[in-house]
């Protein structure tokens, strides 16, 4: 019956094509610091859904999108769990986006042939922070605002163009109706699209090149640098036998599964616990102190370093790292993966990590304190 | 595809360059439109400026008597043209004398424009963002702001003060944007 | 005033800077001698293997002094300032007892780690390091909450609020990564020395390595440490204004001109260093020569922007040359942000070249001995910044004793002035902090930082 079924629907939508790639091999060591791209792409999911459902009481409004989140979140039945969902899962998205940006610099899996994959990885990366920050206003509340109005002003200070991206981005002179409903529409559709489509090439990439991918075909290229004279000794990459890997279904969709429970779970317990309430009443303007998300920590710490005529200097150097991402894999092409072997890269890493981390914490200190 | 040899290699490079053009029609009929949708906003920022506010009541004169050289913050109410929408907000100002003389200034931090606070106790004004200072008259005295807080036109009318142009908010930046040619 | 405490204070100076020295040295070396171990483990590399084991032999040497010295600083507290140590330990209770037990759990943690070399399971022993070194920052970072809290305080409900004072978190980066630095550069700096008494080359090889080793680690947080330091003294602005003050603007100015001074010294000497041990990779280069001396140009430029002083009344001996009070070329801003970019920016460069060079460095010991002198002074020079920023940070808070709410006249009572009537006045110390920051509102003439 259940061949039956199967043959079916492969004579008509061609299962195997999906079986091929469920089948493809992959290392079976280290096999679970693979799962954090499949936990990325989980929560990635949750956004997706909880983001769908909000929709249904949201206005995106400058009158009425208050009222309709304090609605969504106090009267609808389960609003506050959807909307914490959202939140909380939104937060650790950071976080494993982070992790696994580390994961795969380290382990050098985006040398060739695979820069597309860490290319479109970047872009991935870009647009989960467009989709963060405009997702930050449409609470509008005081802070919302005030988030806003600062990104709109950090963009002001590009030479030349600033002012004019400024008002482009807000759509007009300040945060006001315009620039609630254009940054719903990026973080509701314009975003998520090109996440979307960005998602779909980067999974079709994984599955041609096959985690397993980076051993085969470097071997024909290290013969050939051998056959050039180059010391093996600088151009091992692990060797890996048949028995040391195993295909992706069902072991690692086993452990991708386990990864996603546990997130989710996570998630979900956060989501009780501390759940995001309507903040409630306003302040008095004068008391207001914007707090921006925690992932944008580091940036707001970063700017603060760059006083009067220098902040632009502090702005292009940051535009440059978030540029410079996605051409990692054209600066570093040597095709050794290892991170023990190629100690440079992995320390340089590292140290950008930290200095992430450092500012972070710094610029959680004073929040907290002020 | 097979290869058809039979073909000529004229035509078939005829239709890819074709079906490149077609596509390149139909980008061009659209990006446009598209771009110059999405920019509008900013083509109309000053029709909006004109279509609001444009002298707002701040407090009868007689309540800035007693102002001396510390700054206190006054509420002005304003509307704002926000495209289709005429909108009741609302902004503040900090009102102090300097040299016997009533000024005028923003609350919106110059750095990137922060509601700024006057705290007591430092005596100092606060910018909670990135921890910009000002003096009571609204110099800078710390931090990153890149000047002082921008002085604002006032008029005094009737007996009470009124602030020009409040809707126009974009304060940041070395040089005062408001005086844009 | 002073008079009758200048005994006590220094007996706390002596000890308190005795026995941060020596600790952030323990704390260091754990993470360090940690981290050498697991690299030696991964790169299977005999001679980290052999750092490690020599640096916990160091650690051990070692921990036996700063248990010394603390028990001495708490008694010289106990002593000689009984008030403000009741206070302060009833208001910091718990992380202070918290402190000791993460001091005993480091040193249960080093002895084994130490003696146990080559006989424990590799996992085991390799577990027992990082668990040290995980209660070693555990305590620096609960002594941190004391530390801020002298200068920075909250108030002292909720203990979160206390605990996570304005500057606790920056103090304690600024101490991870100056520990670091530091065990980095005394490490360095000590093999430096090995090398020099030594004639033995394979030896020789040894210490050359393990300087240059150490020199990533202490070079690298040292890039770190004016960025975070930045921070610290923004914290400390925003919470106890007076202070900042009194350090970087009033009559210890000085202070902060000296530490630009090593600051400078650290870094150009640490590029110097580095440039005579990635030489062997670059000579071929033809740009190579250019840029050394381009680099060393700028960075001679940044260093003097950046070590001038702007209160020059408040530079010991400047009046012997200058009658002027502040600086003619005034506080030079935002030039002094720029050279401060300039030498990191620099240094963060030669880093790279440096870390680029030494993966194909396969002969050494044959370096001379200029480089080895170098480390001596780099690490002399980070010893001498260690003691004049615990000063700078002991004596921002004058005459609080925790700032803002507890003055040396507080301790006059029954401390070593003992036995005279409680003070009525001067009120001035009594009364509120800003009081003490600024009579009036802040004048025009357009203070900036620094």
């Amino acid at each position: 019956m259940r061949q039956l079924l199967r043959d079916w629907f492969d004579e008509r939508v061609g299962l195997d094509l999906f079986e091929r790639m469920l089948q493809k091999p992959l290392p079976k060591r280290g096999a679970w610091f693979y799962t954090l791209g499949s936990a990325t792409l989980s929560l990635i999911t949750i956004q997706f859904i909880t983001g769908a459902f909000l929709m249904f009481y949201y206005v995106p409004d400058g009158e009425f999108a208050a009222s309709s989140v304090r609605y969504s979140t106090e009267q609808v039945r389960f609003g506050w769990y959807l909307r914490s969902l959202h939140r909380w899962s939104a937060n650790l998205l950071f976080i494993v986006i982070g992790l696994h940006m580390f994961r795969v610099f380290v382990s050098g899996s985006f040398k060739r042939p695979r820069e597309f994959t860490w290319i479109i990885g970047a872009l991935i990366f870009w647009t989960a922070i467009g989709i963060g920050l405009t997702g930050g206003l449409l609470p509008w509340d005081a802070n919302a605002l005030w988030i806003g109005t600062v990104f709109g002003n950090t963009l002001s200070y590009f030479p030349l163009v600033g002012p004019f991206l400024r008002s482009a981005l807000l759509g007009g002179e300040h945060v006001g109706t315009l620039t609630l409903t254009r940054f719903y529409a990026m973080h509701v559709w314009v975003l998520p699209l090109i996440l979307g489509v960005l998602i779909l090439l980067h999974l079709y990439l994984i599955r041609k090149h096959g985690l397993f991918g980076s051993v085969v075909e470097y071997r024909n290229q290290i013969q050939a640098l051998e056959a050039k004279g180059v010391p093996r000794e600088s151009i091992i990459v692990t060797k890996m036998t048949p028995d040391e890997t195993e295909p992706f279904y069902p072991a690692q969709v086993f452990r991708d599964s386990i990864v996603a429970f546990f997130l989710i779970s996570a998630v979900s317990i956060f989501s009780i616990l501390f759940p995001f309430s309507y903040r409630g009443e306003e302040p008095p303007p004068a008391r207001i102190i914007p707090r921006p998300e925690w992932f944008f920590w580091s940036v707001d710490e970063w700017l603060m370093y760059f006083p009067g005529r220098l902040i632009p200097i502090g702005l292009i150097l940051l535009t440059l790292f978030f540029l410079f991402l996605p051409f990692i894999p054209f600066v570093e092409r040597h095709p050794e993966v290892s991170p023990i072997r190629r100690p440079v890269p992995t320390i340089i890493g590292a140290w950008v990590y930290l200095f992430i981390i450092i500012l972070a914490m710094m610029a959680g200190s004073r929040i907290f304190n002020y | 595809m097979n290869q058809t040899t039979e073909e000529p290699i004229g035509r078939r490079h005829f239709l890819e360059r074709a079906i490149l053009a077609i596509f390149g029609a139909i980008g061009a009929m659209l990006t446009p439109p598209i771009l110059s949708y999405i920019l509008s906003p900013v083509s109309r920022i000053r029709e909006d400026l004109a279509h609001s506010t444009q002298w707002a009541p701040v407090s009868p004169l007689s309540e800035m008597e007693s102002i001396g050289d510390l700054p206190r913050m006054f509420e002005v109410p304003y509307r704002v043209k926000e495209g289709w929408r005429i909108r009741e907000t609302s902004r503040q100002v900090y009102a102090v004398r300097k040299g016997g003389q009533l000024v005028l200034f923003s609350t919106f931090c110059t750095h990137l424009g922060c509601p700024t606070a006057w705290d007591e106790s430092k005596r100092m004004i606060i910018c909670p963002c990135h921890g910009g200072l000002y003096n009571n008259f609204g110099e800078v005295i710390g931090g990153p702001p890149p000047r002082n807080l921008a002085q604002l036109d006032y008029k005094v009318e009737n007996g009470t003060v009124y602030l020009k142009d409040p809707a126009d908010v974009y304060e940041v930046g070395w040089n005062d944007p408001r005086k844009r040619a | 005033m002073e008079g009758s405490f200048i005994g006590s204070r220094l007996a706390i100076a002596l000890t308190a800077s005795a026995h941060s020295l020596f600790a952030t040295f323990v704390v260091g070396g754990m993470l360090l001698g940690a981290m050498a171990e697991s690299v030696g483990v991964l790169t299977r590399d005999e001679r980290y293997e052999r750092l490690s084991h020599s640096i916990a032999r160091t650690l051990v040497l070692m921990s036996a002094t700063v248990a010394f010295m603390g028990v001495a600083l708490v008694l010289f507290l106990t002593i000689l300032w009984p008030i403000f140590w009741t206070l302060l330990f009833r208001i910091m209770f718990w992380p202070l007892i918290f402190e000791a037990l993460m001091f005993l759990g480091e040193a249960a943690c080093l002895y084994p780690w130490y003696y146990s070399w080559g006989r424990w399971p590799r996992k085991t022993h390799l577990l027992i390091a990082w668990l040290g070194a995980g209660f070693g920052v555990t305590a620096m970072i609960m002594i941190d909450t004391v530390g801020s809290y002298l200068l920075t305080p909250r108030p002292v409900e909720p203990a979160l609020q206390r605990m996570l004072n304005p500057s606790m978190v920056q103090l304690t980066l600024h101490r991870f990564a100056g520990n670091l630095s530091w065990f980095g550069f005394g490490i360095a700096a000590l093999s430096a020395i090995r090398y020099l008494r030594t004639t033995d080359p394979q030896e020789r090889a040894y210490h050359e390595w393990a300087g240059a080793f150490a020199v990533t680690l202490g070079f690298g947080f040292l890039l770190l440490m004016p960025i975070i330091g930045f921070s610290y003294l923004k914290a400390v602005r925003f919470a106890s204004e007076g202070a900042f003050s009194r350090l970087m603007l009033g009559e210890k100015s000085w202070i902060f001109v000296l530490q630009v001074f090593l600051i400078n010294v650290l870094i150009i000497v640490g590029t110097w260093y580095m440039f005579r041990m990635a030489h062997f990779r670059y000579k071929e280069n033809p740009h190579f020569k250019r840029y050394r001396l381009i680099t060393f140009i700028l960075l001679a430029l940044a260093a003097l922007i950046f070590v001038m002083p702007y209160q020059m009344r408040y530079v010991p001996f400047a009046a012997y040359f200058t009658p002027a009070e502040v600086n003619p070329w005034g506080k030079m801003q935002p030039n002094k942000y720029i050279a401060m970019g300039v030498l990191i920016g620099l240094g963060i460069l030669n880093y790279g070249f440096y870390l680029g060079a030494l993966r194909f460095k396969t002969e050494w010991g044959s370096g001379g001995r200029l480089p080895q002198v170098l480390l001596i002074i780099l690490g002399l020079f980070t010893l001498f910044s260690m003691v004049n920023m615990g000063y700078a940070r002991e004596n921002a808070r004058y005459p609080y004793l925790i700032y803002g709410k507890m003055t040396i006249e507080g301790e006059r009572e029954t401390g070593l002035g003992g036995g005279r009537p409680a003070p009525q006045g001067p009120p001035d110390h009594k009364e509120s902090p800003e009081n003490l920051n600024q009579p009036g509102p802040r004048g025009s003439e357009g203070k900036r930082r620094r």
